[in-house]
């Protein structure tokens, strides 16, 4: 079983052709591969190296993916704060 | 300072001056809009959409701030930090609590009976109305829950004969939702009755109550309290936000860290939490001007008013369910998850209880704090029929009840962003979960400050 790299984990739901990715530790299942990778990381210990290595990469993934949240929720913040300065600018 | 601490360190530096930014256009809101403190006169007037889409904006502000705190130590730290506090002689404390119980049990009804009919003076209004529903739930959600030592019906009850049988096996109908009526009863109960100018009606109701209670606590024994009994849910629900549990040992912690726990087991105690906070805000909503309004029209054209206030209970309660379903499951969609939507119903909906929290001390500090000196002369004399003397609070007290629903509310956003935390292996995740969630927030954030901001006027047809 640990031998198994994390893609044969991957099942096919018949019904709507998505894939599942299981835990090979515990019950849970995850709609995207790199959501089990950062899983096994989070809530695991003992991993093989290829999950290391996975999870790493899918950390790194998703602070990028962060940092370019980030500047979008700061860039809805400020646009938020414009407006609502122009609405009371204009209603006093 | 490692990496983590100093991104930790930057984005709550981004996060307090992002706050102070907001709060000093909210402050203008608060000081100029709705009608608190009698600010008409004055020169500068918000319109009241604009007052409340600002509230609204906090909120979804917030909710955006808190996506910037993405150390998953220091989010779990602050969820997880517990001050274990040094009590002496706790057995003292709870032996002097059953009394205190059992004495203001029999204070409510001796005087409810015997004593004078001037709700003011008589302190059996008082205590139930200021100290227990007013002080007592406040000190439940603020310091913590004292509720299972105080309550005089468990403490009766342990002193008698009980079957233990289990609720969920007698009763045909699922334990949690009996609850939920039960407290909906509840509200309805204290909205269109005089129960808060009646002392001997009020005895009555405490005495029917505490028969119910013994046969609930001879049936189930504990289990009433624990599963059955709505008030008894009620503490403890509000006991899950405040800083204090007395789970293993009295320990401190960091203000709505209990909710992020996975406290509720059925879709029935979600629907309690909601009527809940539903409840608190019907109170305040009953007693706006535009509801004597369209009380009034709705009345006229030939609805009975006795039906008018339990259809609009049931109505709103059912609105406010709903909107919490639909927004979250509606929300689970962005997470793109294989988790059961039951699972994000039960375990965002603590959250609700700070928002429940927020609403209850906004609409009854003003309220404990008016009347606590007539209850402390009314206990000092209880059958005196002297002059009553009440607190007159300064003007600009009711523009803090609108700092307490936002404060309420922006301790809900904190808490489902822990709880997404949880649930979600990628952050990322957890915050998109949140989007249903924040959605209702903002509209149940926008409600209450309209009603809280709207001048105080009897309910008409009740009483
Ligand atoms: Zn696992």
């Amino acid at each position: 079983m640990t031998d198994a790299s994390p893609d044969t984990a991957a099942d096919t739901d018949a019904g709507t052709g998505e894939r599942d990715h299981d835990c090979p530790y515990c019950d849970r299942v995850f709609a995207r591969a790199d959501y089990r990778d950062l899983h096994l990381g989070l809530e695991h210990e003992n991993l093989t190296d290829a999950e290391q290595a996975a999870f790493a990469d899918a950390r790194e993934a998703e602070e990028e993916a962060l940092t370019i949240f980030r500047y979008k929720a700061l860039g809805l913040l400020v646009v938020a704060y414009f407006l609502f300065l122009m609405a009371y600018a204009a209603s006093l | 300072m490692t990496d983590a601490t100093r991104r930790v360190a930057r984005a709550v530096a981004a996060l307090l001056a992002a706050a102070l930014a907001v709060s000093a256009l909210v402050g203008r809101a608060l000081a100029h809009g709705g009608s608190i403190g009698q600010s008409a006169g004055r020169s500068l007037d918000v319109p009241t959409w604009l007052f409340l889409s600002t509230g609204g904006a906090v909120v979804g502000a917030s909710f955006l701030l808190s996506t910037f705190a993405t150390d998953r130590a220091f989010v779990s730290r602050i969820h997880a930090y517990r001050r274990a506090l040094a009590a002496p002689r706790t057995d003292l404390f709870a032996t002097a609590g059953r009394a205190i119980g059992l004495l203001g049990l029999a204070t409510v009804v001796a005087v409810g009976y015997l004593g004078p009919s001037g709700p003011l003076q008589n302190a059996s209004i008082l205590v139930v109305w200021g100290g227990w529903w007013a002080g007592l739930a406040m000190s439940a959600y603020l310091f913590g829950n004292a509720w299972p030592v105080l309550d005089p019906w468990r403490t009766l009850a342990s002193a008698l004969p009980t079957r233990d049988r289990d609720p969920a096996a007698v009763l045909p109908v699922s334990v949690p939702w009996l609850s939920t009526v039960g407290l909906l009863g509840l509200f309805w109960i204290e909205i269109v009755s005089p129960l808060a100018d009646a002392p001997r009606l009020l005895a009555t109701v405490v005495v029917a109550y505490s028969v119910v209670a013994l046969s609930g606590a001879f049936l189930f024994g504990d289990r009433y309290f624990e599963e059955v009994d709505p008030i008894a849910r009620v503490f403890r629900l509000y006991g899950a936000v405040a800083p204090l549990t007395y789970d293993d040992g009295i320990q401190l912690r960091v203000p709505g860290s209990g909710l992020e726990a996975d406290i509720l087991d059925s879709r029935g105690e979600v629907a309690f939490v909601v009527a809940l906070l539903w409840g608190t805000t019907y109170d305040g909503l009953v007693a706006t001007p535009p509801w004597a309004t369209s009380a009034r029209a709705v009345v006229k054209v030939g609805v009975p008013a006795t039906l008018l206030y339990p259809v609009a209970l049931v109505v709103g309660f059912l609105a406010f369910y709903g909107g919490y379903l639909l927004c979250v499951r509606y929300g689970a969609r962005f997470a793109d998850t294989r988790r059961d939507d039951a699972e994000f119903v039960r375990r965002f909906a603590p959250s609700l209880l700070a928002i429940a929290a927020g609403y209850h001390v906004a609409h009854y500090l003003g309220y404990f704090l008016t009347l606590a000196p007539a209850l402390v002369g009314a206990l000092a004399a209880p059958f005196a029929r002297g002059s009553v003397s009440t607190l007159v609070l300064p003007g600009w007290f009711g523009g803090l009840s609108l700092a307490f629903v936002l404060a309420g509310h922006l301790l809900a956003v904190w808490v489902a962003h822990g709880v997404g935390y949880e649930l979600f292996p990628s952050r990322l995740q957890a915050v998109r979960s949140q989007y249903g969630l924040t959605a209702i927030m903002i509209l149940y954030t926008m409600t209450s400050l309209w009603i809280v901001s709207r001048p105080y006027v009897a309910p008409p047809f009740v009483g």
